[in-house]
């Protein structure tokens, strides 16, 4: 399984994701989820992680970054549906392997939007109408994200609480793990992805955002205890 | 399963030096906790440790108040358990810090020791 989380700043955008893909009784963390588009649009990728990459390959270059994300996404939807066809023309709709596409970046007005793809759905472009998306195992990350996200946030505050995300759902579903991959890139700031000590830093500020919030469930009980304890 | 240890804890005492002076700790083997006074007038653990010598350490956590997490401010308790061996000490530290989950320990400590004691 996946996570990738993509979250509209006040001054850009992020996406996350996590790097395991797993089977039943194995699984490798060094699979790339999130892919570059242009300079200011990005892909990320769950289910089938073979199959989306070789989808990736075959629709990318025949995509025009130029015209801004809604026409990327519809350019997504027409190349997709036409690719997944021509893959899988031989099974039924329900028959056929599932494959999500969270695509984030810039409208012509420099405005940012995320679109969510599914090839369940012919890949129908469904517009991002919360400031965040998640695709993979979601439920741990929308909960973190509703009580959390405020439009207001900044990037660098962005990236991290979606290291936060990856961090929570790591812990509790073996499906996503692995190196924490994120990158951030604006209207005027191009595609680049954060180094691996930046990303472990986050993932120490994560670690201690969680831990903050458990002791409250702990107090001291001040009757219990001895007055000289001994082994 | 986890093998079991019966610790014998003391009471949550007040983390002054005059308290600290008043107690046998001096070489004592043990883990500790370290609580700070909320709102709600409960003790929550801020930070959990283990020592070769309780008295010195927590001599060394008054004497550095200034520079370590004590110079946040507010009301101290700690409490501690005698415990000998390092890694059986280790072991219910990480277990300390997997329950109360302490804000001023950076990292949790490292123990591979698959054992589990009565905290309170």
């Amino acid at each position: 399984m996946t996570l990738v989380i993509g979250l509209k700043t006040k001054d850009g955008v992020v996406i996350a994701s996590d790097s395991r893909a797993s089977s039943t009784i194995t699984s490798n963390d060094t699979v790339q989820k999130v892919f570059k588009l242009g300079e200011h649009s990005a892909v990320g990728i769950a289910g089938d992680g073979g199959l989306a990459m070789y989808f990736l390959d075959q629709i990318k270059p025949k995509l025009n970054h130029g015209t801004g994300i809604e026409d990327l996404a519809e350019q997504v939807r027409v190349k997709g549906k036409e690719t997944f066809n021509d893959f899988f023309e031989h099974l039924t709709p329900k028959q056929r392997p599932s494959l999500s596409l969270l695509l984030i970046g810039y409208t012509l007005n420099d405005k940012p939007e995320m679109y969510i793809l599914s090839s369940d759905d012919n890949f129908v472009p469904r517009k991002g109408v919360t400031g965040f998306e998640c695709i993979g195992v979601p439920y741990i990350a929308e909960y973190l994200l509703n009580r959390l996200y405020e439009s207001e946030i900044k990037t660098d505050a962005g990236a991290e609480m979606s290291v936060l995300c990856i961090h929570e759902t790591s812990s509790q579903d073996r499906g996503v793990g692995g190196p924490t991959r994120v990158a951030t890139f604006s209207s005027t700031k191009a595609f680049q992805e954060m180094s691996g000590p930046d990303i472990e830093k986050l993932k120490q500020k994560a670690e201690q955002f969680r831990i903050s919030q458990k002791t409250k469930f702990y107090p001291e009980d001040p009757n219990s205890g001895s007055d000289q304890p001994t082994i | 399963m986890a093998n079991e240890l019966i610790l014998q804890w003391s009471k949550l005492i007040p983390l002054t030096s005059n308290e600290i002076e008043a107690l046998p700790l001096n070489g004592v083997e043990g883990v500790f906790r370290v609580s700070r006074k909320e709102q709600d007038g409960k003790f929550y653990v801020v930070f959990v440790g283990s020592s070769l010598n309780l008295g010195q350490e927590f001599s060394t956590l008054i004497l550095q108040k200034d520079t370590n997490f004590l110079k946040q401010g507010g009301e101290f308790s700690f409490r501690y358990a005698p415990l000998k061996g390092d890694e059986s000490r280790k072991a219910i530290e990480k277990q300390m810090y997997k329950q109360y989950a302490p804000v001023f320990n950076s990292r949790e400590p490292q123990s591979t020791l698959n054992v589990k004691a009565n905290l309170n």
